[in-house]
């Protein structure tokens, strides 16, 4: 029998992350209140896009992914699930459907914002959004299997995003721009060009792509039941 | 009663058993610890004052310290409501002891983090400043960073019961605290409130006590309601098996609510009160800045007699005034500090009728002595009132941290100092033909300008004879004396080295010693060596050559210090020695240039400026090009001459370089921000000084300096243009302005 993978994927996205199912849609209505903006310049307008698809949507995603294995062991039901799946897969899985959820969600919403607010590439947008989300997404879920503690994951991503969004010259200067989190606010903020935001973003899905794979390591190392 | 404290008392210390052994909250105090060491800057740490050490710690913890409290605060308050702890809630307990033990158990391992930074900060404060320093540690953490904390916590649990999910409080909380500090929205404009505290340290100031109480008192208030509301919210929608709130509970704890309300909204006016009190201008309106014309020049003499008793921090002055009015209804603009008062006015002859209505000083005058000599004596009392604006740059404007010192004084019981125009005298911009200063308590620790001094163990006595200088007299008990080369030196106890305070202050006797060569011609050399004090409160320095008497204006010991990466680069231009001497002969160039009387838009640079370390000698955009303008040819010569004045400090290579990059600065704007030097990037300024340049290559020093002087006696701070200037040049050196092409 042919898996279902909408269902599948469902499935997980109910079980792992119960929280996306309200937190994502209720960003998405709460990201429509943009559109009540009534002023006209266009880099103002393109900033508080930015705003929201790489500050505030990330950090959506980061609070909801953190705890996508971590929450049943804690629970210590993490054996009954195991038993069934390799940990990694049904990690992957599970991160799988909630980036599916929140880009689904965002990408309603840019699209309202091309079709009302301002003209702009949404695939630019959806990609930028991916690599911010999955950057932080990776390392705060890297660090809660390395403590096995979602709580420092938490700790670790927040402080990432926090400093990114208070002092960027200093996370420029500390981590250089292709690893700045928010590209595009910072400098349509600071009027700069955009001629890096391809390379910029890459090389945080790159980041992200290497701490995917040493969170896979250190799952495999806990695989019980498989055999 | 017992058990509810049982019930807060154990979970408390369940709280924090649990908390301890967990490994995110050990990462937590790792993260409190570098952001602890990232707050400060470790180059400068050893020269900081213990209250900067503590605050800037504070600060950095209380920003992002907040954040992390509300992620942990988040996952401890709200443990027992996951499905799990069913059988927690199965039995009923003390709600009350539930709540106040949980939050005050999240404190207390919120302390438990913070040990290691607050060990390492103490370990610095005991360092540098000896065991006072960690007083000073534990005082400005309890004002700045506890309440925030513990702020966070409340506000945690409140939000934690609305939504009763930790992820959701925590994804809430950390945007809305993201959001504020990131946009930098203040919305302490919103309820005038302060969410910050402050501290304030200048001579025997120190923190604004009232204030700083009642914004405490706020926080705290704020904490209760936070704690409360989670209650009510808790009972109203209680989990699983435990008792509802019933009717009574719900009465009372509503009038609870209500009182923490009134009370908070109670304290936040007070504060409001009490701030505005102290923002208040000791300047009065209808001064003289408003367009009044000067009495200055009605009065045939002006004399003062102050006395000043240190212990009871009390002054008593009388202002005698000769005038020849010339109608029968006289009127002065008076300005006297807000902490003084006139007791008593006397005329001569008696039947002179006075009025003080507002500002003014109104004289009715019998029509026999219209045209006749009368004196009037204007008695008055009390003591020098500072608003909080004038000192705390919390509270100032950009135009009011350049403005000068109004009071132009300060006494306490450990320190006084006056300068000759403020207002603590009754007409602070007329120079006293004679002045009289007595003051009570010990001498030591006393420089001055007086003419004569006549002291006692007691009491000392000075008397300026003829028209006093700017700076008067300056004493401390706070402050340190000693002797660099030629100067004796009054300074505030900052911690620093022999060494590094040689740094900071040889140029400037070196300076005067130029200037009374070059620029005094007349002027006898001052008698013993030149005497230096740094004076708070100052905002421009206050020069005497007659005595070599030097008012510095406050600094910290961090403003010769250029930027790091800056010193990287090579050549003299790049040299933080050299470039703080440069810096510290514009000032006093411009000192002598203004010692008759402050001229604030020649004593800032311009309307643009560089900073130095914390040294902000202009504030962009405060004066204005407006108020600025015809004062180029000015800030030329004066930063051309200040250049030649410490050609000795910085040497001949660094005036061919700064000379050199003046040029290049013209032909390509970019190089303003490459060099740190006076006025660069004014492209008038460097072509005017190009061609003094020039000219002093044409004509030597000895005309030039002569050109220099007569400028100053001819136009002092009056603007000048560019072509009245070049005939000028003509006609005192002989030799016409040459020109950039020449």
């Amino acid at each position: 029998m042919r898996p279902n993978w909408f269902k599948q994927l469902w499935q997980e996205f109910k079980v792992a992350a119960p929280a996306a199912m309200w937190l994502l849609p209720l960003l998405t209505v709460g990201g429509l209140l943009l559109l009540l903006d009534t002023q006209t310049d266009e880099s103002s307008r393109f900033e508080y896009v930015a705003m929201i698809v790489e500050i505030v949507f990330p950090l959506g995603v980061l609070y909801v992914a953190n705890g996508l294995i971590l929450r049943e062991r804690e629970k210590k039901t993490l054996a009954f699930v195991a038993v069934r799946s390799s940990l990694s897969i049904l990690w992957l899985r599970r991160l799988t459907a909630v980036f599916v959820g929140a880009l689904f969600c965002l990408g309603l919403l840019l699209l309202v914002y091309r079709w009302f607010y301002l003209s702009f590439s949404v695939t630019k947008m959806l990609l930028a959004f991916f690599a911010v989300a999955l950057a932080l997404t990776s390392l705060s879920s890297m660090i809660s299997l390395l403590t096995k503690e979602m709580n420092a994951g938490f700790l670790i991503g927040t402080l990432w995003w926090a400093f990114s969004l208070m002092n960027p010259k200093a996370m420029i200067s500390l981590f250089g721009p292709y690893l700045y989190l928010f590209y595009f606010w910072f400098n349509i903020r600071e009027s700069l060009v955009l001629d890096r935001w391809l390379a910029s973003k890459f090389s945080l899905l790159g980041m992200a792509t290497v701490l995917i794979f040493v969170s896979i390591q250190m799952l495999r190392s806990t695989e019980r039941f498989v055999a | 009663m017992d058990r509810h404290l049982r019930t807060a008392m154990v979970v408390t210390q369940y709280e924090w058993k649990l908390q301890v052994r967990q490994r995110a909250t050990w990462m937590m105090a790792c993260l409190f610890f570098l952001i602890g060491w990232f707050s400060v800057d470790h180059a400068q740490l050893p020269m900081l004052s213990a209250i900067a050490i503590a605050e800037s710690t504070a600060q950095g913890l209380g920003v992002f310290g907040s954040l992390f409290v509300v992620i942990f605060g988040a996952t401890g308050l709200l443990r027992e409501f996951g499905s799990t702890y069913d059988l927690l809630w199965g039995r009923s307990f003390s709600m009350w002891g539930y709540t106040i033990g949980k939050c005050i158990g999240t404190c207390v391992v919120i302390g438990t983090l913070l040990l290691p930074v607050g060990l390492w900060v103490g370990y610095w404060e005991v360092i540098s400043h000896g065991v006072q320093g960690l007083a000073v540690q534990a005082v400005v953490w309890i004002v700045l960073l506890i309440p925030v904390l513990t702020l966070a916590v409340a506000v945690t649990w409140w939000i934690g019961v609305v939504f009763r999910h930790s992820v959701w409080t925590a994804l809430v909380l950390v945007l809305v605290i993201g959001a504020i500090l990131a946009l930098q929205m203040d919305i302490t404009h919103i309820v005038g409130f302060p969410i910050g505290a402050y501290v304030s340290p200048l001579i025997d100031f120190g923190p604004d006590t009232r204030l700083v109480k009642l914004h405490q008192n706020a926080f705290l208030v704020v904490s209760f309601l936070g704690l409360l509301a989670g209650y009510v919210l808790f009972r109203a929608k209680p989990l699983r098996l435990e008792p509802r709130i019933d009717l009574v509970s719900q009465w009372t704890s509503a009038l609870l609510l209500f009182g923490l309300l009134t009370l908070l909204g109670l304290i936040v006016r007070q504060f409001r009160i009490e701030r505005n009190l102290l923002l208040q201008d000791p300047r009065r309106t209808g001064s003289i800045d408003q367009g009044m014309e000067s009495p200055c020049a009605t009065l045939r003499s002006y004399r003062l007699a102050l006395s000043i008793d240190l212990d009871n921090v009390h002054m008593e002055g009388a202002a005698e005034v000769l005038l020849k009015p010339t109608a029968r209804v006289v009127q002065f603009p008076i300005e006297l500090n807000q902490g003084l008062h006139i007791s008593k006015i006397a005329t001569n002859p008696s039947n002179l009728k006075t009025e003080l209505v507002d500002n003014q000083l109104v004289l009715k005058i019998p029509q026999d002595f219209v045209q006749r000599e009368v004196a009037l004596v204007l008695e008055y009392a009390g003591n020098i009132r500072i608003s909080r604006r004038l000192y705390d740059r919390q509270f100032r404007s950009p135009v009011e941290s350049l403005a000068p010192f109004w009071p132009g004084g300060y006494l306490d019981r450990k320190t006084v100092f006056l300068v000759r125009d403020g207002n603590w005298h009754p007409f602070p911009w007329c120079a006293p033909n004679r002045l009289f200063v007595e003051v009570e308590g010990s001498s030591g620790n006393l420089i001055h300008t007086a003419g004569k001094i006549e002291s006692s163990p007691d009491r000392f006595k000075l008397t300026w004879f003829q028209n006093p200088p700017l700076p008067l007299i300056a004493l401390s008990r706070n402050y340190r004396m000693m002797n660099i080369d030629n100067a004796k030196v009054l300074v505030a106890p900052m911690h620093l080295s022999t060494r590094q305070w040689k740094e900071i202050l040889t140029p400037y006797p070196v300076l005067m010693k130029s200037i009374q060569e070059y620029l005094l011609e007349e002027t006898p050399p001052p008698q013993g060596h030149y005497k230096i004090v740094q004076v708070p409160l100052l905002k421009y320095g206050r020069y005497d050559p007659g005595l070599g008497v030097l008012f510095l204006k406050e600094f910290s010991p961090l403003d010769f210090l250029v930027p790091r990466h800056y010193v990287s680069s090579a050549g003299p231009l790049h040299s933080q020695e050299l470039l703080y001497r440069r810096w510290v002969a514009e000032r006093m160039m411009r000192t002598w240039w203004c010692r008759e009387s402050i001229c604030p838009k020649l004593q800032v640079t311009s309307s643009r400026g560089y900073e130095i370390g914390h040294l902000l000698l202009a504030q962009p955009q405060s004066l204005g090009e407006a108020e600025h303008a015809g004062l180029e040819t000015l800030d030329a010569l004066l930063s051309y001459a200040a250049l030649r004045l410490g050609a000795s400090l910085v040497g001949d290579e660094f005036i061919t370089a700064e000379m050199s990059a003046r040029n290049d600065a013209l032909q390509d704007e970019m190089m303003w921000t490459e060099f740190l030097l006076p006025l660069i990037y004014s492209p008038e300024t460097n072509r005017l000084m190009l061609r003094l340049h020039k000219l002093w290559e044409m004509v030597g020093p000895g005309p030039f300096w002569h050109m220099v002087r007569e400028t100053h006696r001819i136009y002092g701070d009056q603007p000048v243009s560019a072509k009245e200037f070049s005939d000028f040049v003509k006609k005192t050196t002989g030799q016409a302005l040459p020109l950039l092409n020449d």
